[in-house]
This record gives C-alpha cells, structure tokens and sequence, in this order.
C-alpha cells in the first residue's frame, strides 16, 4: 500500500510525510494547517466585503469597513502563521524532538489572541488598524469603546505570546538537536568544521527562532506600555519610539511567517523530485544574512517618518535587502533547480508548491521596488503595498499551506486530486489571484491610496476589477476545498491510518548546558550584580526622580542585578540539576516575568509609594525578585535559549525606559 | 571547568567576582561623591561669586547689600525660562508633535511652528491674528477653535484629545515657550 502511495502521489524516489510522522504529529498539523486555512476563508470574505465596498457594489460604512480592515488585518496574520507553524513544526519533528505540550499552548494562546481580537472588533467596534499605532487606539472620538482598544491589545498581546512560546521551543530544542548555535545555524560547516550539517529547515527553524523571540520581545514591550496607558492614562509614551517598535513587532512577525513558510518547502520539495535539498555554504550565508539584517529591515515603514534619524533610514534600506533577497533568491534558484529535470511529479499539491515560488518572487520584487527610498516616497501609502504583501502572502505562503494540506490527504487517500479539477482550481487561483493584485499594483501606481474606505471619485473600476478576480478565485479555493473534501472521504475509508503512525520516540539530544559554564563567568556576573547593586542608593533614587526615563532606567538596572543573580544560581551544579527538568514552568516564568515587571513600572504604583522611603524600597527589590525569577527560570532553558531570553528580558526593560517618557 | 561543573572551587570565583564588583562600586562611588561634593561647592562658590561678577563697575558703587536681590534675579528667570524650553522640547517629541509640525519651516499634517511665534497667521475663515502667547497656548488646548488657512479641523484635536492639554497648565507654557524658542 505504502509502495503504491509513494508512487502515484509522489515522485518515486520521494518519502511520504505521514509515514515518518507520530499521530500526535499528524494531529497537531492538522489542528494548526485547518485553523490557520479555516481563518483565511473567513478573513477572505472580509477582504472581499472591503473590495466590493470600494467598487461602489454596495455600501459599507467607513465605521464598518475600518473595522473589517482591522481584524482581516488581524486575522489573516494569524491566520498564516498558525499554517505556517504547524507546517515548519509538522517536518522538523523527525529530526528535532519538539515538544508537543509547548506547541498546544502556543496554539490556545494565539487563538486565546485571536478571539479577544474578534470580540474587540465585532463588540466593542475597535477599528484603529492591526497596527494599534499610538495613540490611535486611545482616541476613537467615540468609535470605539476603550474597553474594546484594551482587549485589542491585549488579545495581540496574547498572540505575541503564543509565538514567543514557539520559538522558545524550536530554538531549545533545534540547537540541542544540532549541538549548539554554531552547528545549528550551518556556521561550523561553513568553517569546514562539519561534515554533516543540519539540514536548510532546520537553519531556516533556528533563524526564524531568534527573530521572533527578538520581536515578540519588542511586541510586548510596546503593547504593555499601551496596556500600561489603559490603566494609567499619566503614563505618556514617546510617539517614534512606539512607531518603531510596533513594527519591530508587526512587520517582524509577518515577515518571518514566508521564513517559516520556507524552512517547510524545504522538506516538502523534495517529495516530487526525489531528490533530497541538502544543505549548501550558498544557503547557510543567505540565511545568515536573514539573521543579520531581519531586526532592522522593519525600519523601511517609517521612510515617511521625517523625524527618524537619517542614519537609520539608510541602514533599514540596507537591512530590507540584505534580509529578503539572499534567502529567496538562493531557496528559489535551488529549488527550480532540484526541479529541474527530476521528473517532477506534478499533483495538486506539488504545483502549488511550486507556484509559490512564483508568488515570493514577484511579491518580493515589488517589495524591492518600494524599498527604494525615493520610490517609496510616491508608493508607501498607495495600493501598491497590499498588492505586494498580498503577492507573497497569498500567492505565496497561503499557496504553500494549501499544498501541505492538500499532500497531507493525498498521502492519506492514498491519491491524488484529479487533473482537471486541479487544473480548473489552479487556473482559478492563478487568474483570479493574479488578476487581484494586479488591479492593485495598477492602481497603487495610479496613486490610489490605501487604508481608505471611499477612494477617489471615477477609480471605482479598478475596484470592481479586483473584487471580480477575487471571486474568481473564490473560486478557486472552493473547487480546492470540495476536491479536498472528496479526498478526506476517501481517508476516512482508511480510517485515516492507510499510512500507518511511526511508532519512533522523539530523536534524543544531548542534556542542556548551565547558563554559565567557566568560574570566569560566575566571577564577571557577580561582579556585575555588585556593581549594579549600587543603584540602589537613595542619592540615585533621588538623582532619578527628575526624569521618568532615568527612574524607570534605575528600575531596569534594579532588574538587572535579579537576572544576574538569578542566572548565577541557576547555573550552580546543585541548583541546575534540580530545575534543569522543569523546563515548561521555566518556559511560563521567562514569558510572565519581563511583562510583569514592565507592568508594574507605572506612574500611578510606584509614585504612590515615594512618599514611603521603606515601601519605595520594598517596590525596587520586587524588581529585583522579578528579576530572579526570570533569572532562575531562563537556567532551565539552556544555554543559547537561556542567554538569549537573558539579554531580551533586560532589553525589554531598557526599551520601556527609553519609550515611556510621562508620568 | 570541572571546578565548575563539581561546584568545587566555585565559591572562590564567585568571591572573587564580588570583591573585584565590590572595588569598582567603590570607585564609583568615590569618583561620585568627590564630583557630587565638588559640583556643590561649585555651585555655592558661583552662588557667593555671582554678585560680585555681575555687578556693573560703572555704577555709583549701590551699597553690598542691596546688589544680590537686584542681579541674582535675572540668571534666575533664565535658568527657569531654559528650563520651560527644555521641558516644551521634551513633550514636543513625547506627546508627537513632531510627527505633524516639523521645526524646519518643511510641510507636514499641520503648519510648521519655525518662526510661527509672533508672525501673523491666516485662518480659515481669512480672517488674521497674531500668534502671541495666547494663540499658541490656545492652539494646544482648543486646537479646532482656530484653524489656519489649508488645514482641517478635527486632525489635531482627536490626535491630542487623550493629552487632557486643557488640564495642564504648565506643560501648555512649556510647550509654548519651546515653540517661541523656535523663531
């Protein structure tokens, strides 16, 4: 049966997926591919209900539309990364023992997020953008309850966490898996110190790892402070400052879901050409450069911001290229070539997954068209940015998650999805999509503004052409679905087990390191926290009560002095032998630990208690406690996951102090 | 590393470390409290001197006594206006000012404040008025009560409406004089 599978769903040589998956790797796939496609369908006719609005079809009011721009903004993020999780989680686990308990509660988060943001939208009628730009969310001139602004932000909030939690994990566990950073990210083997490196997902895995711990850190610290102003309306932020790290944030997290997006084609390639995607220097460097330049290449949203130093301008424009072109350049160009003569086997699946290709690409140029400073100036705030986001997004990304599902139930069906459906569900997709975003490219380059309910009077025709391409693709998706639909009947015929569950325990990696492994380093941490310890002195608290950015400075390094001291326990053999085993409630501490602490860094707490010197510095060594706690907590992560969570937890202090400016 | 990973020997690094900390904080703390003690006599030194060094020599020799209240007062009200300045320019950039009103004269949401103080500003209604203290301060509070000729009520009010400008006073002057500072 197997036999039979492998050659009529996949190229002959290929593996099927099901066939080396656990069942719990199977159903958490499942649950992450259906949520992430179920959310694009519904996300997707709130896009359309936009579209037709502004072609004048039927009315929607600006209050209305704000708000479904909002929350298909929201949810067709979610949406993708949930997919895109799951898909990068599905094929790594072979290789990498990732843990499944970790990846539920990702998961019950994210949509925890999610519902939040679906209530503050449909109930509340938050409608300030998915980008919750400062202060938009805190004046809605009444369109908007403030309780539906504070549940947004929490739900994102929420979101933010999910994610951080999964890369928490995939980062633990890939550079256990691998043997440490160096190995893990492919720079052993590009020193000629390792004959058999990690293969590219799992380098695409430790890429997208540290990023989006980097910014989800950054996401929380913005929406806490936002959150933080929801409670204490006195505590001012610095308007830049929140632009800045909003996108750090937002831009981040959208643009690591085509980085996840990419570490899954890498594995599931290889089915339809029989050929195996090995690892090369090329893509080690490209993905480097990814990991070099992805933090900053957010900064290219604020071209416009005239008040963003210029030095950082230019570096963002800089950083925009080094991080997208290497990575796509080189994945698209080894895997045309792995196509090429393989005797490619075309499915459904397989040619989705191949036109993906086709969507990062001109996606991606129309990305580099409008990185350009000068062009950027006439295109930032038209419709050629949704055309080129939606290019690589849907065309793109959602294009991949549709092939895994679909090769998910062709390998369990046991067959392909027929020739002319599929040929009449792609050609839908391929016209309709095309033709969608480009009305807006067409439009975008015509001037036509976004983000607009009502567009400029006589362009209602480029609208209407879009809305038109995206029913065309409608569809589409609908002919795929009900093509899927019959070939989830057919699994069912099998039970679902025509290829049976492996039966393999989780691949066994080494024991995790201490956070500190020489007498060297306990020296220069203790040291450190001595040092730090010294703010302290009442003159310091006196000297900062003039500034809040120095008060709140004085508290992160008051953090900073707990982190140190935690990090050095933790690291004591008697110590990390006994927390070593608690890695998930390390897990939960490292995420509550930094977010409580910025939390309680409000005006209205800690002014109500200068007028006590004792209370004043009972509420400093509860920094510091806090800072123990997330000390202790990162020593159960290892090393690399340990350290990193280390530097994020102190930066998130550093940020809050360098953003809230009030109080 | 074995020391480590026995935990034998480790006390000793981590004594080390301290005492190595503990000498750096001292050193902190002396280069502070001798550049502390030295800023106050300084301070006093140029309170004392400040007499002395701003009392006209041409003047028909006022009698010691009544020379302090006469020049101590004006280095006073610069020190406090500098302050005013200072704190303007701090909200300009936390409350976002600068992301509509730019300080080079170049175009932006709302009109550029260089060399707005003083000048005689167009309205909407083509009426004009002088931009004294109380047009400025009033354009922060009530922002849509007079709107200047090519500009739209309504955009800077909901941007400020979360600042509660009307309930602060003082920032309002700093705001103002920082914007007065401007030309």
């Amino acid at each position: 049966m197997e036999a039979h599978a492998a050659t009529t769903v996949l190229h002959r040589d290929g593996t099927e997926l099901l066939a080396t998956a656990r069942l719990s790797d199977r159903r958490v796939a499942w649950l992450f591919v259906c949520t992430g496609l179920l959310l694009f369908c519904v996300m997707g006719l709130a896009g359309l209900a936009m579209r037709l609005s502004q072609a004048e079809v039927f009315t929607l009011s600006p209050s209305w539309f704000y708000r479904l721009m909002t929350l298909h903004g929201a949810g067709m993020l979610v949406g993708a990364l949930l997919a895109m999780m799951g898909a990068l989680w599905f094929v790594l686990r072979t290789t990498v023992p990732l843990h499944v308990g970790r990846m539920l509660a990702s998961y019950l988060a994210i949509v925890g997020g999610a519902v939040l943001v679906v209530i503050a939208v449909l109930l509340g009628g938050f409608a300030a953008g998915w980008t919750f730009l400062w202060p938009l969310p805190f004046d809605s001139f009444a369109a908007w309850r403030p309780w539906a602004a504070d549940t947004f932000l929490a739900g994102m909030l929420l979101v933010g966490a999910g994610f951080f939690v999964f890369c928490l994990d995939l980062l633990m566990q890939t550079t256990a898996a691998y043997g440490g950073l160096q190995r893990a990210l492919g720079i052993s083997f590009l020193r000629n110190r390792d004959d058999s490196p990690p293969p590219p997902a799992a380098i695409a895995a430790m890429v997208v790892s540290i990023e989006g711990l980097l910014a989800s850190a950054a996401g929380t610290t913005i929406l806490v402070a936002l959150i933080g102003h929801a409670i204490d309306s006195g505590l001012e932020l610095d308007a830049l400052w929140a632009k800045n790290l909003t996108y750090f944030f937002g831009h981040s997290v959208a643009n690591l879901i085509i980085y996840l997006a990419a570490g899954a084609v890498y594995v599931l390639l290889p089915g339809y050409t029989g050929r195996p995607w090995k690892t090369t220097k090329p893509i080690v460097v490209a993905w480097l450069f990814t990991l070099l330049f992805v933090a900053t290449a957010y900064s290219h949203h604020l071209y416009m911001d005239f008040v963003q130093p210029e030095w950082a301008q230019g570096f963002s424009s800089v950083a925009s290229f080094g991080a997208a072109l290497p990575p796509a350049v080189v994945t698209i160009f080894t895997g045309v070539v792995l196509i090429w003569g393989s005797r490619y086997r075309w499915t459904l699946a397989s040619t989705l997954l191949y036109l993906g290709f086709m969507g990062w690409a001109i996606g991606g140029t129309g990305a580099v068209i409008d990185s350009l400073i000068p062009i950027n100036f006439k295109f930032h705030n038209t419709l050629w940015v949704p055309a080129h986001f939606h290019t690589y997004l849907l065309l793109g990304v959602i294009f991949w998650a549709f092939a895994l599902f679909v090769r998910m139930l062709e390998e369990s069906a046991g067959q392909t999805a027929r020739d002319g459906v599929s040929a009449f569900a792609v050609g839908a997709l391929l016209v309709g999509g095309y033709g969608f975003v480009g009305a807006w490219y067409v439009s975008g380059a015509l001037g036509i503004p976004r983000r607009w309910a009502v567009h400029p009077e006589g362009t209602a025709g480029y609208s209407l052409a879009g809305s038109i391409f995206v029913i065309v693709f409608a569809v589409g998706v609908l002919v795929l679905l009900l093509e899927c639909l019959r070939l989830a009947r057919i699994a069912s015929v099998y039970r679902w087990d025509r290829v049976p569950a492996s039966r393999a325990s989780l691949p066994a990696v080494r024991d995790g390191e201490p956070l500190l492994t020489t007498g060297f380093q306990f020296a220069a941490v203790s040291a450190a926290a001595l040092v730090f310890l010294g703010s302290f002195a009442p003159s310091i608290t006196d000297a900062t009560e003039e500034s809040v950015r120095y008060h709140h400075l004085q508290h992160a390094a008051q953090f900073l002095v707990g982190l140190l001291v935690g990090a050095a326990v933790a690291s004591m053999p008697a110590v990390f032998a006994r927390i070593r085993r608690h890695p998930n409630f390390g897990i939960a501490l490292v995420v509550a630990g930094p977010a409580v602490m910025l939390l309680v860094m409000l005006p209205s707490i800690y002014e109500s208690f200068e007028g006590n010197d004792w209370v004043h510095l009972l509420y400093h060594l509860g920094i510091t406690a806090l800072g123990v706690v997330t000390g202790l907590a990162a020593g159960t992560l290892g090393l690399v996951t340990g350290r990193l969570v280390l530097v994020l937890s102190i930066g998130m202090a550093l940020m809050y102090a360098a953003g809230a400016t009030g109080g | 590393m074995a020391d480590v990973k026995t935990g034998d020997a480790l006390w000793k690094w981590i004594l080390g470390g301290l005492a190595a900390g503990a000498a750096v904080l001292g050193l902190l703390v002396g280069a502070y409290a001798i550049g502390y003690d030295r800023g106050q006599n300084n301070a006093e030194v140029a309170v004392e001197t400040q007499p002395a060094e701003t009392t006209p020599p041409a003047t028909e020799a006022p009698p010691a006594e009544t020379t302090p209240p006469a020049t101590e007062a004006p280095p006073a009200e610069t020190a406090s206006e500098a302050d005013l300045v200072a704190r303007g320019e701090e909200l300009w950039s936390s409350t976002g000012c600068a992301g509509c009103h730019s300080l080079d004269g170049s175009a932006g949401a709302g009109p550029t404040v260089q060399g707005l103080a003083g000048s005689t500003v167009t309205l909407d209604d083509g009426s004009t008025v002088t931009a004294d203290d109380a047009y400025l301060a009033r354009s922060i509070t009530d922002p849509d009560a007079q709107i200047s000729e090519g500009y739209s009520a309504g955009i800077m009010s909901g941007a400020v409406a979360s600042q509660k400008f009307d309930t602060r006073q003082q920032d309002v002057d700093a705001l103002v004089a920082f914007v007065k500072s401007q030309g």
